[in-house]
């Protein structure tokens, strides 16, 4: 059994069913609309196919424990997964993006007043955590002027809270 | 007409002669009066300015051609009833801009019947409160000025970051302000120095537009108060976020170019500067205002931030663009070429929050201050998610000198989580050991070929200084767990600060003693996860001291693991306790032997356990019904006993962990009907097993212990024998229901092809029909299994088909 999927440029897909249960967004909307298409309006094709090529990838995946967040979590990521992420950085955060909105499960937890551990480790279980721990490794290693320089971030302290600053570091640095 | 001056009374304000007032448009009173008795301009004023008091509403009704009126709150007089009054409906035909306090919809219920409202201002006095207000549904326009924001640099001091970030609360807050203005098309936020930009605000509204509310909702704008200036309208405009592109995120795109007129530098304080804000570069270029801009400082910030946005392309070249140009040539970004229309700013805090914790769970907690130095968003929302803080990574290298500065690391991260529970690690196995050095400096004193060994440290005359070197270390570590649970620290803290000896440094210590105090009084009672490692290197004794900084009642404790390579022959016993310690454990790990009898804990809540084995610690077992993970580690040496006959019963066991030398020793009479995982550390030959155990078991771990310790480089390789083989086949065999076979395998058979043939050789034979894969992994640099590295993966119905068969 399939479903379609209608994405906000308007290109249809047709998907497995148990491809596109892996999406809890889709999996609700699948109940309601019986045969007709499902609308994502927050989604592109492109950002979509890769979504769809990470569901099928991973549909017979049993479904992450869950974890008190007690835990430290890795970054490390499976080969295929190192492939699939491998993309730009807009791609990247639009994965991001995209998988957050379809697993609404940040949103629903904040909402809830879950503790923000527990909502984030509930957020494992999103595609968009191999973003997030590709993000996190991005930054790895790097000192802060580097990661300004890699994601085009604004250095907006105030002179005096450079200065504030770099006396901090110097602090944490001196170990 | 303006009347300012002190509060009057009512009675005497009525009877002030006014001029005439037949053509009176704009009136303001900034003192609390009674309408009802205050009548002039009632037909003919278009904008009133009022600070109201609640017997006063009815009378607003009367004038009947406002188009702007301003309602301030006032102290309630002395006569204000006990009950919230009953506000009469107010009613104005051409109203279109309501200026309000919030104090006013918090005191009232407030109902206005205004067909042309378009724009309602919202004063608010403090951080943003919970406001109902049914003509919020109508407005287009909405400014939203927090005074508190205003004012922050009236008198040229900037709060910390801290106090002015916006809460969770505010955040709360302003999203049902937000969701009651469901046919808002532009928001104007007064925005304050934690986000001038609005980077934090603009995320917060992105997330309602995802939600589906605000769905008119096309641009907002962030303003940023002038130095000396509380006025809202000469406020420059800081930022603005053009939601019309609405694309995943809901900001897709700022597109916005900044430029000095007339190519004039930016000198002094005194600068005209110029602003185009738009979709499109191209076609959608808009002047929004010339903004007189006093500080340098602050046009430089806003020309970053919006150089940083400018698109790469347009036709003609511009001074902006090769500005632009050479920006983007500095930027060394793997994705560089273009500016990309989705960037990091665009993610939810939620998201960047969670990028935060993997880069923490990473690194150790102290690598957060880099995160701090980014930028003033980033550092705002690591002080403010008290959640970074709550795990404690405490992983010394060198010579663990600067002792003061894990101390102080400790006390900010107790203070900075708040009262969140904490995850501990503290691990010492990384510290230098001083013999390490004394081989590499002999050993350039001495002739090649020399044995440093055959000299031995103690003709050297070290000796001393090695145990006194770890003496120190010892010291050390027992005063980071002791302050890690709010105890003082031992007399070696204050040795160590003699050290220092000029004031400024003893003062520094004691304020940091100070710190410590209030910060981590009853820390302990917030440990929710304990992992320490302690080095081979500390004497045995550490073991019992170690344990007796656990003799508190830790009621939120879950996790604790407790590692030492020390081979300790005696097992530790825990001090007594009446009550249960340790109420909430669930997780439980010593690699070395603990009396297990002697942990207070809840034994129905333990899940998961890791203990040697010896006759008592397999009978204490029979307590914990509720294990689902039992991992059991055989240590030599221990006195042995008989062990008790009767089945264990362990009815939720799922994944069981046995080091194979141990039923030898130790028979493992385990009744575990729902065992479906069990992991086998062994020594090539696997016998032994109870078969019984395996009929359950769905996923098979296999690790061989010498080959787990061999580093993954190892060129050691031997041949399986046959016994081995036949040994493995067996095993295999009785697991008639395996579905995964992973292999922990480095030199013998690395690509498991021996196994695989072994395997595909069982399967041709109609044993494990079940079974869908087998993995081999290779470990690494760790030696625990799950930091090994996947090396292949058959499937097995791949492999059979190779064969023709199945």
């Amino acid at each position: 059994m399939s479903i379609t999927i209608v994405t906000s440029d308007n290109e249809q897909f047709c998907v497995e069913k148990l491809v596109a249960q892996r999406i809890a967004l889709i999996e609700d909307m699948v109940e309601n609309a019986g045969d007709r298409p499902i609308p994502l309006p927050n989604v592109t094709a492109s950002v979509l196919r890769k979504i769809l090529e990470y569901c099928e990838h991973h549909k017979n995946d049993p479904l992450p424990p869950y974890d008190d967040g007690s835990r430290s979590r890795t970054t490390h990521i499976s080969e295929w997964d190192q492939k699939f992420i491998t993309v730009d950085q807009e791609m990247l955060f639009e994965i991001i993006l995209a998988a957050n909105y379809l697993e609404m499960k940040p949103l629903l937890y904040v909402r809830l007043n879950v503790p923000r551990v527990q909502c984030l480790t509930a957020c494992n279980a999103v595609a968009g955590d191999i973003g997030c721990k590709t993000v996190a490794n991005m930054i790895k290693g790097k000192s802060p002027e580097e990661i300004r320089k890699l994601f085009n971030i604004v250095n907006n302290f105030t002179p005096e809270e450079e200065a504030q600053i770099r006396k901090e570091a110097e602090w944490a640095e001196d170990r | 007409m303006t009347r300012n001056g002190p509060p009057l009374g009512n009675n005497v304000l009525y009877k002030t002669a006014f001029p005439d007032t037949s053509a009176l448009r704009e009136l303001r009173i900034d003192f609390p009066v009674d309408l009802k008795c205050f009548t002039i301009g009632r037909r003919t004023v278009r904008k009133l300015s009022l600070r109201i008091e609640w017997d006063s509403f009815e009378e607003l009704n009367q004038y009947t051609n406002l188009e702007c009126l301003k309602l301030v709150h006032t102290e309630h007089r002395a006569d204000y009833p006990s009950i919230a009054p009953k506000l009469p409906k107010l009613d104005f035909a051409r109203l279109r801009h309501l200026i309000i306090t919030g104090q006013i919809l918090i005191q009232y219920t407030l109902a206005i019947t205004s067909p042309h409202l378009e724009k309602i201002t919202l004063l608010t006095t403090t951080r943003l409160p919970l406001l109902m207000f049914e003509s919020f549904a109508r407005v287009k326009r909405l400014d939203l000025v927090i005074d508190q924001w205003l004012t922050i640099e009236e008198d040229k001091t900037v709060r910390p970051s801290m106090s002015s970030a916006y809460t969770q609360q505010d955040l709360i807050f302003t999203e049902d302000l937000l969701a009651q203005c469901a046919n808002m098309e532009e928001l104007r936020v007064w925005s304050n120095d934690a986000d001038p930009g609005g980077e934090l605000f603009v995320r917060h509204v992105t997330s309602l537009v995802k939600k589906g509310y605000l769905r008119n909702l096309r641009q907002v704008t962030f303003m940023w108060p002038r130095t000396r200036s509380r006025d809202m309208e000469t406020a420059i405009e800081c930022a603005t976020s053009d939601l019309g592109l609405y694309h995943v995120c809901g900001i897709s795109h700022f597109a916005q170019e900044a430029r000095c007129p007339g190519g004039a530098t930016p000198s002094d304080d005194s600068v005209k500067f110029r602003m185009f804000v738009g979709g499109d570069i191209n076609s959608n270029r808009r002047r929004i205002s010339d903004l007189q801009v006093e500080s340098i400082n602050r046009i430089l910030s806003i020309a970053q931030i919006l150089l940083v946005r400018i698109s790469a392309k347009t036709d003609e070249k511009t001074d902006t663009e090769e500005i632009q140009d050479s920006r983007i040539d500095s930027i060394n970004s793997p994705y560089t070429g273009r500016t990309p229309a989705i960037v990091i700013g665009h993610l939810p805090v939620e998201i960047l929050l969670s990028i935060f914790y993997y880069y923490r769970d990473e690194n150790t907690t102290t690598r957060l201050s880099l995160l701090m130095r980014v930028s003033r968003g980033w550092r705002d929302i690591v002080l403010s998610s008290p959640g970074l803080w709550s795990r404690i990574n405490l992983a010394p290298t060198g010579f663990l000198t600067n002792t003061t500065w894990y101390y102080s690391h400790i006390s900010t991260c107790l203070q900075r989580s708040g009262d969140l529970p904490l995850d501990i690690t503290v691990d010492f196995t990384q510290i230098e050991q001083i013999t390490g050095h004394l081989d590499k400096t002999l050993e350039m004193l001495l002739p090649p070929g020399y044995m440093f060994d055959t000299y031995g440290c103690g003709d050297w005359g070290f000796n001393g200084a090695y145990e006194d070197m770890i003496r120190v270390y010892h010291d050390q570590f027992v005063d980071i767990l002791r302050l890690l649970a709010g105890l003082p620290p031992s007399s070696t803290f204050m040795d160590y600060t003699r050290l220092g000896t000029d004031e400024d440094h003893i003062a520094e210590i004691s304020d940091l003693q100070n710190g410590l105090t209030l910060s981590s009084r009853h820390a302990f009672s917030r440990w929710q996860s304990l992992e320490w490692t302690l080095p081979s290197s500390f004497p045995p004794d550490i073991l019992p001291e170690v344990c007796s900084l656990l003799a508190y009642r830790m009621p939120l404790l879950r996790r604790l693991s407790i590692k030492s390579d020390w081979e300790c022959k005696r097992p530790i016993v825990w001090p007594r306790s009446d009550s249960p310690r340790f109420q909430a454990l669930c997780q439980l790990s010593f690699n070395f032997p603990v009396v297990l009898d002697s942990i207070s804990c809840n034994p129905s809540k333990l899940r998961d356990l890791t203990i040697h084995v010896d006759v008592s610690s397999l009978e204490a077992i029979r307590r914990f019904t509720s294990l689902e993970r039992l991992a059991l580690i055989q240590v030599y040496g221990l006195p042995s006993g008989v062990v008790n006959p009767s089945p264990i019963f362990l009815p939720h066991l799922r994944h069981l962990q046995v080091d194979a030398g141990i039923p030898k020793s130790f028979p493992l009479n385990f009744h575990a009907p729902s065992l479906q995982k069990l992991t086998l550390v062994f020594d090539y030959r696997v016998q032994l097993v109870d078969l019984n155990l395996l009929s359950t078991v769905k996923t098979l771990d296999l690790a061989v212990d010498g080959w787990l310790r061999r580093s993954s480089n190892s060129k050691e390789t031997r041949p399986y024998s046959s016994d081995e083989l036949n040994c493995f086949a067996s095993l295999l065999n009785s697991c008639s229901l395996l579905e995964s076979l992973r292999v922990w395998e480095c030199t013998t058979d690395p690509k498991g092809t021996i196994l695989r043939n072994q395997i595909i050789s069982s399967v041709l034979k109609g044993n494990l029909e079940f079974l869908r894969d087998v993995t081999f992994l290779k470990p690494m640099s760790s030696s625990e299994m799950e930091h090994a590295m996947e090396v292949v993966t058959y499937h097995v119905a791949t492999e059979t088909k190779k064969y023709g068969l199945r």
